[in-house]
């Protein structure tokens, strides 16, 4: 499956999505909305979130399936809140 | 591998606690048999007459306690994360491992009774020793160096993971609370 691109290849910038299409009736939508804050979230990262989800959000069974430390793993979703913090600060003050 | 690099990333929590506090009674076990005790933060001496084993055992394990308690304090006020208790202690005193690098040379007799002459002997009446004396002694020193160089790096790696520090803040804060533990330290044996 491809992977939906969130970045610019040229400039970096965050990408908005333009249009949107219904593959059964080929109706189209346009207009410019923004992309949900997890969707914005690299893809390592997006995987972490559904692995948190997975193990109904309990770190010590993150900690003990990806072999990683409780700490390490509380680390980095401590990271991804302050990233998700960071996309809706920037999306209040667009 | 690369749980040699930064194995905090791996272990943590009781676990580090209780391979630390294992590292810990080894090293006391070990010191007691050389007459050496942990007389400040990272830093041995002569033993007095009379310390026992529990004595050097309540010296070494206090000078992890001490320096980890002003660590925690430092992460409870400049970590945005809630951090435990436990990972700081537990990994702190995992970070203490490489002392028995430290300590290994000191168990070769001839290396041990060449440092005790020197200390004794060729300091006291001003003669410079040989120069087979002095490569063994430029190696030890290096040696050690890089001992308590691992030291130094592997308990700054357990404050940085377990108080989701890093940066600037890490680092100065780490070398605080490094420079008050070393004050602190001082007095701790003179209370047993």
């Amino acid at each position: 499956m491809k992977r939906i691109p969130t970045l610019c290849p040229a400039c970096g910038e965050q990408l908005r999505i333009r249009s949107l299409g219904c593959p059964a009736c080929e109706t189209a939508v346009t207009g410019d909305f923004a992309l949900p804050p997890l969707l914005q979230l690299p893809q390592a990262e997006q995987e972490f979130v559904l692995e948190f989800v997975r193990n109904s959000g309990s770190l010590k069974e993150m900690a003990r399936s990806m072999g990683i430390s409780y700490p390490t793993v509380r680390n980095r979703l401590d990271d991804i809140i302050a990233r998700l913090r960071t996309y809706e600060n920037h999306e209040t003050t667009r | 591998m690369k749980r040699l690099v930064n194995p905090f990333r791996y272990v943590a929590g009781g676990r580090a606690l209780a391979l630390g506090l294992a590292f810990i009674a080894i090293e006391s076990c070990w010191l007691h048999a050389l007459g050496l005790y942990q007389n400040s933060y990272l830093h041995f001496g002569p033993a007095p007459a009379g310390f026992t084993l529990a004595q050097t055992a309540a010296a070494q394990a206090s000078m992890w306690l001490l320096p980890a308690l002003l660590l925690y304090a430092c992460g409870a006020l400049l970590s945005g994360s809630k951090i435990r208790v436990i990972d700081i202690f537990g990994t702190t005193a995992l970070a203490q491992a490489p002392l028995l690098l430290l300590l290994a040379p000191l168990s070769i007799p001839s290396l041990a009774e060449l440092l005790q002459r020197v200390a004794t002997t060729l300091l006291a009446e001003g003669r410079l020793p040989t120069p087979a004396e002095t490569t063994a002694l430029t190696l030890y020193g290096i040696w050690s160096l890089a001992a308590l160089a691992l030291c130094f790096v592997r308990n700054y790696q357990a404050y940085a993971i377990s108080c989701n520090l890093r940066g600037g803040r890490a680092v100065g804060s780490y070398i605080a609370a490094v420079v008050v533990a070393t004050l602190l330290t001082q007095f701790i044996p003179t209370t047993f």
